[in-house]
């Protein structure tokens, strides 16, 4: 009798959060993968069309380009940033002076709002007036055009986003480091185990819980690529937006479903392509649980 | 299986949703919120008595006119004190995305600045308000604003904005940069050969100075090329393109001839700092602008600021575009914002607009006025080049293939694809377009 009573205690405190999610998170999902099936311009009523949409998707040469940019810029961010967050968190979980100064400096891309990291990294990497090249130029290396030139472009792109999210998966590596037991470490020294020897048997075997966690994070994040693609390709000539050359190579599946939703209004078309991405990511998803019970070692 | 429903939740909830609504809608309310500024009402609010407070909001894209449309609105005030107006200014990059998306949610702002590239769109869509009974009910006269400017924001036959101001072009220079290489100033004269000769002797590569930018941007700089080369963007039924026409061709192998010159910026430094920019820092010698460029050139620039016709090619003259004010089809109060439209686009909205320098007003008679209203820059070149000038390319999906044409320049003048081969494939993709126009 208690226990039901409590239960019905939590459901009320979880309520709140509970109905915003479904009013706002799960209502428009379901929502997107009924309308995938129509044409809808946001105006008159939605016409069914069957698949369609999902037909014309594999023709659509920049959608199929949108998937191309968007497995580069996650082939290359996921692991580089991963990499360097261990390396990272393993150093910043020593005992060394000023550590929590190092550790908010990491941590500051990652609050800050990824329009104002998109604005500023636009004016640093300019290619003639930008801090960048300049420092570039004193050392006589060579000045790419960083955000001018499309070979260039999204390269510059995963830079900014490895910058502005290694801080976040720090904090969790961190946390896991933290959750190791000390007595391995203190048991490996008695058996003269080398630093080395250490960091490759106890602390990355034991840290897999909080990599797999990041691995899925950062995977969800990079398929999900937008705001920086939106406000640092933005460009800055014509009155029409975007230059539609350099988007072309740093165009993400994210902004071309926003392009053709809310810039051209093919809200049926745009939700069919919302489908493709979140059947990519469930798919995703479910291969790393399958695959983390070969790799990831809980204590 | 708990651990699957999780899994499902997680996704659902990062992937879907995020690519709508999400990031862009929250930070375009907040910057509404900052962007926003409602004239004070506060002082008049005592004597409303018995009328109805009501709320009016107005969009633009233009920040300097921020002022001006409020000293309007104070007009408005002074027979309206129970109105609440509030001026909302959007960059201009994301105005249209913005405007639509607000308006087809059923929102949006009650009276708000088109342009001729984006009306067919708005219009044909149903969210803008039919002018013409209005027009014809209070005998308004729109035969003061030129007949081109008319024509271009009508939908069968009905007008649908009235015309708020022209965007006429001309050629800026900085005087002390031709001073000091010791240039005469540009004049009515001045041919496409003139403008190559001497921007190459005002050419200075050491300090980063040019003699002239070709902009790599619709309106200011591939357009009026294009006209003065001969060519043409759009056939005069509007179902053909004219992107690869031999005037065209020529205008845009000139503006790549100037790039690789090293006497204009390269399109690839245009697209990481705005030319206007440039320009306005003192770095080149002369740039071909607008009349919505006088106000803040000359803010820049100050006295250094000169201006004259554009030079001439095989003809002179270039696409005039004009602005108008809309009214949202779905707005509540569709008379007040009317009213407030008459201010903007009447005697009072031009004459404010021309003292203030903002811009070219549609209204004939201010034109004198606003050409005088900086005194150290004579305007005149904007007004006498007028009668050369044609009527803007539109149709009813110009967004569309203004996207295809801006690609395959930048294409052409960056030198990753030829321009005879890059303005072909423009014309077949823009004819492509313009074959789905009804």
């Amino acid at each position: 009798m208690k226990r039901k009573l409590e239960m019905r205690w939590a459901y009320l405190f979880i309520a709140p959060a509970l109905i915003g999610l479904s009013l706002f998170h799960l209502f428009p999902a379901i929502a997107s993968m009924v309308l995938s099936f129509t044409e809808w311009n946001g105006l008159t009523k939605p016409d069914f069309v069957g698949l369609d949409n999902f037909k014309a998707l594999v023709h659509d040469k920049e959608f199929i380009q949108s998937i191309r940019n968007t497995v580069y810029f996650t082939s290359i961010s996921v692991p580089v940033s991963i990499g360097l967050a261990t390396i990272a968190s393993i150093l910043l979980n020593q005992r060394i002076r000023g550590k929590s100064v190092y550790r908010t400096l990491y941590f500051v891309p990652v609050v800050t709002m990824s329009t104002a990291v998109g604005l500023i990294w636009k004016w640093l990497l300019n290619a003639e007036f930008g801090p960048v090249n300049y420092v570039l130029g004193l050392l006589h290396l060579p000045q790419p055009n960083w955000l001018s030139d499309p070979s260039m472009t999204m390269l510059s792109i995963v830079i900014v986003s490895i910058w502005s999210t290694v801080g976040y998966y720090m904090i969790i590596l961190i946390a896991g480091l933290q959750g190791i037991s000390a007595t391995y470490y203190e048991a490996a020294e008695m058996d003269g185990a080398s630093k080395w020897y250490q960091l490759f048997r106890i602390t990355l075997p034991l840290l897999t819980p909080s990599l797999f966690f990041v691995l899925l994070i950062a995977l969800i994040n990079s398929l999900q690529l937008f705001d920086l693609v939106f406000v640092m390709t933005g460009g800055t000539t014509g009155t029409s937006g975007p230059n539609p050359m350099l988007l072309n190579s740093t165009r993400s599946i994210v902004y071309t479903i926003y392009d053709q939703g809310f810039v051209l209004f093919r809200m049926g078309y745009a939700s069919a392509q919302a489908v493709v991405l979140f059947t990519a990511i469930l798919i995703f998803t479910l291969v790393q649980f399958a695959l983390q019970k070969k790799w990831v070692h809980y204590q | 299986m708990k651990k699957t429903l999780a899994i499902v939740f997680l996704v659902s909830m990062l992937s879907v949703i995020l690519a709508g609504c999400g990031g862009t809608g929250s930070s375009n309310d907040e910057e509404q919120k900052n962007q926003s500024e409602s004239a004070s009402t506060q002082a008049i609010q005592e004597n409303t008595g018995s009328k109805e407070k009501f709320v009016l909001n107005l969009a633009i894209w233009d920040e300097k006119l921020k002022d001006t449309v409020n000293q309007v609105i104070e007009i408005y005030k002074q027979d309206h004190p129970e109105a609440d107006v509030q001026v909302t200014v959007t960059p201009v990059k994301d105005y249209w995305t913005k405007t639509q998306a607000s308006l087809v949610g059923g929102k949006g702002p009650d009276l708000f600045m088109m342009n001729g590239p984006n009306f067919n769109k708005f219009a044909s869509l149903g969210l803008l308000s039919d002018l013409q009974p209005l027009i014809e009910k209070d005998g308004v006269d729109t035969s003061v604003y030129p007949q081109g400017i008319n024509e271009l924001y009508k939908l069968d036959g009905h007008a649908y904005g009235i015309p708020f101001y022209l965007g006429s072009l001309g050629l800026y220079y900085n005087k002390e940069l031709f001073d000091k290489a010791g240039v005469p100033y540009p004049d009515e004269s001045w041919t496409w050969e003139t403008l190559k000769e001497k921007a190459a002797l005002l050419t200075n590569k050491e300090a980063k100075q040019y003699g002239y930018i070709a902009v790599n941007a619709d309106q200011v700089g591939y357009y009026p090329l294009i006209h003065q080369a001969g060519g043409s963007v759009i056939s005069a039924d509007k179902k053909t393109s004219g992107l690869d026409s031999e005037g065209t061709i020529n205008a845009i192998q000139f503006m790549k001839d100037l790039m690789d010159q090293g006497i204009s910026p390269s399109a690839q430094q245009q697209l990481e700092t705005e030319a206007l920019q440039i320009f306005g820092s003192g770095n080149a010698a002369m740039y071909p602008g607008g009349s919505f460029d006088a106000f803040n050139l000359q803010k820049l620039l100050g006295d250094k600021l000169g201006v004259t016709v554009l030079p001439k090619g095989e003809q002179s003259g270039f696409y005039v575009h004009g602005s108008s004010w809309v009214i949202n089809k779905q707005s509540k109060h569709q008379q007040e914002a009317w009213e407030l439209l008459n201010l903007l686009t009447g005697k009072a909205g031009q004459e404010l607009l021309a003292k203030n320098a903002i811009n070219f007003p549609a209204y004939t008679d201010y034109v004198d006025l606003w050409a005088q209203s900086i005194p150290s820059l004579d305007m005149k070149a904007f007004v006498v080049s007028l009668p050369d000038a044609v009527a803007y390319p539109v149709s009813q999906n110009t967004s569309e293939w203004q996207k295809v044409m801006a690609a395959s320049i930048t294409e052409a003048l960056t030198g990753a694809v030829p321009v005879k081969e890059a303005m072909t494939t423009a014309a077949q993709q823009m004819n492509e377009i313009l074959s789905k126009d009804k």
